[in-house]
């Protein structure tokens, strides 16, 4: 939401809770672009806070990376017993039961 | 477990079997998306057999909606709905499922970087710099509740926007927020528990709690 350094008015200074309260808003970039410039102006200013939204970024960063891979053959083999459901529920009308292969 | 081993789901039947045309249209409209499915799918599992169960589930499900399925929708995004949906009843017979309340996001913030500052002090913070968190994230996700975990998944997994995430879930855009602020932070709380575990936790003093710059007045 916010689009880069405003070249407005210093923000407003804020206090290291409000700060810690916009931590996900602030890292997500759904701040206005004001508020957004109060955490980045307190962040350069204060030695406490710094590691909580570094900590959190970083958990983020992790999550991202964390995505399952699916090899090649998984999801061959994944398609064959879906396909294979499809055709049996189609055929029969009515789920199976138990549709592991 | 599998999904199928519990579930009044697999064995519900199909009101109207869909003809062998209309099975061909679902699956050249659907089946482009079953590796974005089932990456989805072990995202929520992280457990591949339960996320298989669940990719079946899901499409044979999406068959028997399939006339619901308007031509301009998204099939990904309908197919995600579909799992998310399946996903959702099979945990709500699992104990650890809880229903998510709205709460107050900023707060949520705040107790996050409470947590940060107190895990600093036992040393359980350095977990990301000492640890391989492939581990600890499948099982930090693996015992998020089940409404945080679509939320969490979808946004930092999957990289979707909060709208995006919005449209799957079926659920508003601040909701989707308040949501994966609290799974966040049980996430962050997890892996601090995990790193406790594996011995990571010092001896240090701790700081004077006057020290701490805020406050989590209302630990929620």
């Amino acid at each position: 939401m916010h689009s880069g350094n405003s070249e407005h008015a210093p923000p407003h200074p804020i206090d290291c809770e409000t700060a810690v309260r916009r931590l996900w808003d602030y890292l997500d970039g759904r701040l206005p672009e004001m508020t957004h410039g109060e955490v980045e102006a307190h962040l350069k200013s204060c030695e406490l806070c710094p590691p909580h939204f570094v900590f959190a970024f970083e958990m983020r960063k992790a999550l991202a990376a964390s995505s399952p891979s699916l090899s090649v053959g998984d999801e061959a083999r994944l398609r064959l017993r879906v396909r294979g459901a499809l055709e049996r529920v189609t055929s029969n009308g009515a789920h199976n039961a138990d549709p592991r292969p | 477990m599998h999904i199928t081993d519990q579930s009044s789901i697999a064995s519900s039947p199909v009101p109207a079997p869909a003809g062998a045309v209309s099975r061909d249209d679902f699956e050249r409209l659907t089946m482009p998306f079953l590796a974005d499915v089932a990456r989805f799918a072990r995202s929520l599992t992280r457990d591949e057999a339960r996320a298989d169960d669940l990719v079946q589930e899901t499409y044979l499900r999406a068959l028997q909606g399939w006339h619901t399925f308007r031509d301009d929708a998204d099939p990904r995004r309908w197919l995600f709905t579909v799992c998310h949906h399946v996903f959702l009843r099979t945990m709500q017979r699992d104990s650890r499922y809880e229903f998510a309340p709205d709460d107050d996001p900023e707060l949520d913030s705040l107790v996050t970087a409470t947590a940060h500052w107190k895990a600093q002090e036992s040393g359980v913070a350095q977990i990301l710099e000492q640890m391989d968190l492939g581990r600890a994230l499948d099982q930090a996700i693996a015992n998020l509740p089940a409404h945080y975990r679509g939320a969490v998944v979808l946004v930092d997994v999957a990289g979707q926007t909060y709208e995006e995430a919005a449209c799957v879930l079926g659920i508003p855009v601040g909701t989707v927020r308040s949501r994966l602020f609290r799974g966040r932070r049980m996430l962050q709380d997890e892996l601090f528990a995990y790193a406790r575990d594996a011995g990571f936790e010092t001896a240090k003093m701790a700081r004077d709690p006057k020290s701490l710059p805020f406050t989590a007045s209302k630990e929620i």
